[in-house]
C-alpha cells in the first residue's frame, strides 16, 4: 500500500472511530484514507508543487454530493501543536480552494478538523472566521505561491469549514450498524444523488 | 507471477487511481472476480458503497435448495489496521464476509486480538483477496506418478471447502490458516480415498473455520466420499450393510453435488451398494439432478436413479421413438438413465423415455396412433383401470370409475357382447401398489403418462414402456432395476 507517512496505530484508529462516527450520521461517506489512497486524499496548492494530504476523503451525501477532506487529530489532552497544526489546517484549505479555481472552476470541496480534545477555547467562535483565514494565510504566505488574498474567496472557504470535537462515549448513542443499514434502506441518500 | 501476486498488484494499482469512480470499479471488479473464482454459482451483487462503516460493499447471493441465502461482504484496507474489534463486534449480526485488500499481515499480538475478536463473533469471516485467490486456485492435486501420465486427480474435499468457504467460513482465514486447511484436505485423500486419520486432523482444522451448520455440511460431504469409495482404513469394512439412515440428512447444496456427484460417479471404484445411493438420493431430487446436466452430461446416472425410483417423483413420462435405434442390428446406444438437455431420460430399445416434474417441460407430441382394445387389454391387466374411452365404428363408450365399481370387467362385457372395433386414445390407470391412489392419465395420441399429482419415478417410466410402448414391448428391467420385479 502506498503510504504517505509511517503508518501509525494510534493515529489510523482516531482516523477510523472519526470515520465511523461520521458515516453514521447517515450524511457522510468517507471511503478513502491517506494510508491506502493517497493520491485521491491529497489536494494541490497554489504555491509551485505544493499539496496537502489529508486523512480522509469522501462525500457529503447532499443533493449533488459534496466532495469532503477531513483532518483527524487524535489529541486528548491540553498542549501540544493541535493550535498550530489548526493555522496552517485553515491556510491549507484556503489554498486547496483557490487552485481548485485556478484549474478547474469550483470543486465546492469541504474542510473538515476532527479532534477529541478542543484547543485555543478563548478564541473557539472565532475559528472558523474568515478574519482566521486570513490570519493563517499570514502565518503560513508559503502556501499563496506569492499569489495575493482573494478577499472573496475568504467567506466562501469559511463557509466550507467544520469544526469538531468528538468524545469516546458518542459511540455509545449512535445507532447500530444494523439499525443504520435498515435507516439508510429508508433515506436512500445515494440514490437520490 | 502467481494468484496472489497478481491480484495483490490489481488492487494495489486500482488503490492508487486519481478518481474515486475508478478506485472502486477497480477494486471491486478485481475482489469479485476471486470471490466468482471460489463461488462460481453464487451471485454477487454490488451496492454503491465502497469501504463503508456498515454499508456493504457487494452481497453474494446463492441458493440452497429452493431457499435463497446471502451474506454481506464488506472490503477493508488491511485487517490488522482497520479491522478493530469495535468493527468486528458491531458487524457480528449480519453474519459478514470481512475482506480484507492487503495481505492478512499484522504482528502476531494484532493478529491473535483479531482472532479473538472473530472468535467471539461466530458468524464473522475476516480474511483477504489475496488468501481468498490462494483457496480458489483449482482443486487439483498432482501425483508424481499422474503428472507422468499428464494426469492430474481432482480434490473433491478441497472443492468442498472452497464451495462451502463463503458461505459457512468463520474466524480469521489468514495465509497459514489456508494452507492448513488446503494441506489437510488435500492429505485427508489418497487415491481419492478418504483417509479416517488424516480425516480427523482435517475436521480439527476446519472446526475452527466455519460455521456449525457449513461443518456439518462439509462432514456429511466428506462422509458421502468416505463411504462411497471405501476408505483405506478398518473402517471399509463395515461398509456393506450399514444403517445410512444414521448418518448425516438433510438437503445437499447445488455446489455439494456439482462437486460429489460427478467425481463419484466418475469413479470406476465406487461403491454400487443400493443403500449408499439411497441415502445421497434422500438429500436430493430429481429437480436438483436436473441442475447438473452440463457436468453429467453423458455420464450413465443408473447407479444413482435406480436406487431412487422409488422415493423420487415426477409428474410427467413421455416417450419418443430413439433416433440412434439400428432397426438392422436392433441395438441402441446409451441404454442407461442420462440427463439431457436438462432432462432425465433413457434409451430402450426402439424407445427414449423422459421424466419430469413440470408436465409442461415435456409437451406431448401427437405421434402416437389410437391403440385397438384388444392389444391394450393385456398390458392394462397389471393395473388399477379407473377409465377407458372406448371409440368404435359405430358408437363411443367412455367407462369410468364413477358409474362403474368394476371399470376391466365392464370393459370386459363391451367389448364382448358389442360387435364392434373399439380403438383406445386415452385411459387413466393406477399403480396397484403405495402408489394406489393417484391416478395416471395415459395418452397414446401424445404418448406421455401424466399423474393428477406426482408420483415415483418408476411408476411413471413403467406405464410409459408398457402402456404407451406398448407395440413394441421391451424389458425394462435394465432401466428400473428391482423397481420392476415388485
Amino acid at each position: 500500500m502506498a503510504a504517505a507517512e509511517p503508518i501509525q496505530q494510534d493515529g489510523f484508529e482516531g482516523v477510523s472511530r472519526a470515520k465511523r462516527w461520521l458515516e453514521s450520521s447517515t450524511w457522510i461517506e468517507l471511503p478513502f484514507d491517506a494510508y491506502n489512497n493517497a493520491p485521491i486524499c491529497t489536494v494541490k496548492r497554489l504555491d509551485q508543487g505544493g499539496q496537502k494530504l489529508f486523512d480522509l476523503f469522501g462525500q457529503i451525501l447532499r443533493t449533488p454530493a459534496t466532495p469532503l477532506y477531513v483532518e483527524v487529530k487524535n489529541y486528548h489532552s491540553v498542549g501540544g501543536k493541535q493550535a498550530a497544526e489548526y493555522w496552517e489546517f485553515l491556510a491549507n484549505a484556503y489554498s486547496a480552494t483557490a487552485k481548485f479555481m485556478e484549474d478547474m472552476g469550483d470543486a465546492r470541496s469541504e474542510f473538515m478538523w476532527v479532534t477529541w480534545h478542543p484547543f485555543d477555547q478563548t478564541n473557539w467562535v472565532e475559528l472558523t472566521k474568515p478574519s482566521r483565514i486570513s490570519e493563517a494565510l499570514a502565518k503560513h504566505p508559503e502556501v499563496l505561491g506569492k499569489k495575493p488574498i482573494d478577499q472573496d474567496l475568504l467567506p466562501i472557504v469559511s463557509q466550507r469549514l467544520w469544526l469538531l470535537v468528538l468524545h469516546a462515549r458518542q459511540y455509545e448513542l449512535t445507532l447500530t450498524p444494523q439499525e443504520l443499514s435498515i435507516v439508510e434502506s429508508k433515506l436512500n441518500r445515494k440514490g437520490r444523488l | 507471477m502467481s494468484l496472489q501476486e497478481e491480484i495483490n498488484a490489481t488492487v494495489r494499482t486500482a488503490l492508487l487511481y486519481e478518481r474515486p469512480d475508478d478506485i472502486v470499479a477497480g477494486v471491486k471488479s478485481a475482489v469479485a472476480r476471486e470471490l466468482n473464482a471460489l463461488s462460481p454459482d453464487a451471485h454477487l451483487v454490488f451496492t454503491t458503497y465502497y469501504n463503508h462503516t456498515y454499508m456493504p460493499d457487494m452481497i453474494l447471493e446463492w441458493r440452497e435448495g429452493k431457499t435463497r441465502r446471502d451474506r454481506p461482504v464488506f472490503i477493508r484496507n488491511s485487517v490488522a489496521l482497520t479491522i478493530t474489534g469495535e468493527d468486528l463486534t458491531e458487524l457480528a449480526a449480519g453474519d459478514p464476509i470481512v475482506l480484507s485488500l492487503s495481505d492478512s499481515s499484522g504482528t502476531a499480538e494484532e493478529l491473535d486480538e483479531i482472532r479473538s475478536q472473530a472468535a467471539s463473533a461466530p458468524s464473522v469471516l475476516v480474511t483477504d483477496v489475496s488468501t481468498v485467490a490462494q483457496i480458489a486456485e483449482p482443486a487439483i492435486v498432482i501425483r508424481p506418478e499422474e503428472l507422468a501420465n499428464g494426469v492430474r486427480a481432482r480434490s473433491p474435499l478441497l472443492e468442498l471447502v472452497q464451495a462451502n468457504l463463503l458461505r459457512g467460513g468463520r474466524g480469521l482465514l489468514d495465509q497459514t490458516s489456508a494452507h492448513r486447511l488446503t494441506l489437510d484436505s488435500q492429505l485427508a485423500e489418497e487415491d481419492g480415498r478418504l483417509n479416517a486419520l488424516a480425516l480427523e486432523r482435517f475436521d480439527e482444522t476446519a472446526g475452527a473455520l466455519f460455521t456449525n451448520e457449513a461443518l456439518l455440511r462439509l462432514r456429511r460431504a466428506s462422509s458421502v466420499l468416505h463411504l462411497g469409495l471405501g476408505s483405506q482404513d478398518a473402517v471399509s469394512a463395515d461398509l456393506p450393510g450399514m444403517d445410512y439412515w444414521e448418518l448425516p440428512q438433510g438437503v445437499l447444496s447445488e455446489a455439494e453435488l456439482r462437486i460429489l456427484l460427478p467425481f463419484l460417479l466418475g469413479r470406476s471404484d465406487v461403491t454400487r451398494d443400493p443403500s449408499f445411493w439411497t441415502y445421497i438420493g434422500s438429500m436430493m431430487d430429481l429437480e436438483m439432478l436436473e441442475t447438473l446436466w452440463t457436468d453429467l452430461a453423458g455420464v450413465d446416472l443408473g447407479l444413482l436413479v435406480i436406487p431412487n425410483l422409488r422415493t423420487w417423483t415426477a409428474k410427467r413420462a413421455l416417450l419418443v421413438v430413439n433416433g440412434d435405434y439400428d432397426k438392422e442390428t436392433q441395438t441402441s446406444p446409451d441404454n442407461f438413465w442420462q440427463l439431457k438437455s436438462r432432462l432425465l431420460c433413457a434409451n430402450l430399445g426402439p424407445w427414449r423415455v423422459f421424466l419430469s416434474r413440470d408436465a409442461r417441460r415435456l409437451p406431448g407430441k401427437p405421434d402416437g396412433i389410437a391403440s385397438s382394445w384388444t392389444d391394450l387389454a393385456s398390458p392394462v391387466t397389471g393395473y388399477i383401470l379407473d377409465s377407458v374411452d372406448l371409440r368404435g365404428l359405430a358408437r363411443r363408450i367412455l367407462v369410468s370409475a364413477e358409474q362403474s365399481g368394476d371399470v376391466k370387467g365392464d370393459v370386459a362385457a363391451i367389448t364382448a357382447t358389442l360387435d364392434d372395433e373399439f380403438q383406445v386414445t386415452n385411459v387413466s390407470v393406477r399403480e396397484t401398489g403405495s402408489d394406489s391412489g393417484v391416478a395416471v392419465a395415459v395418452d397414446l395420441l401424445e404418448m406421455t403418462a401424466t399423474a393428477r399429482r406426482e408420483v415415483n419415478l418408476g411408476t411413471l417410466a413403467r406405464m410409459a414402456f408398457e402402456l404407451v410402448g406398448h407395440r413394441r414391448p421391451m424389458d425394462p428391467s435394465s432401466l428400473l432395476g428391482d423397481f420392476n420385479s415388485v
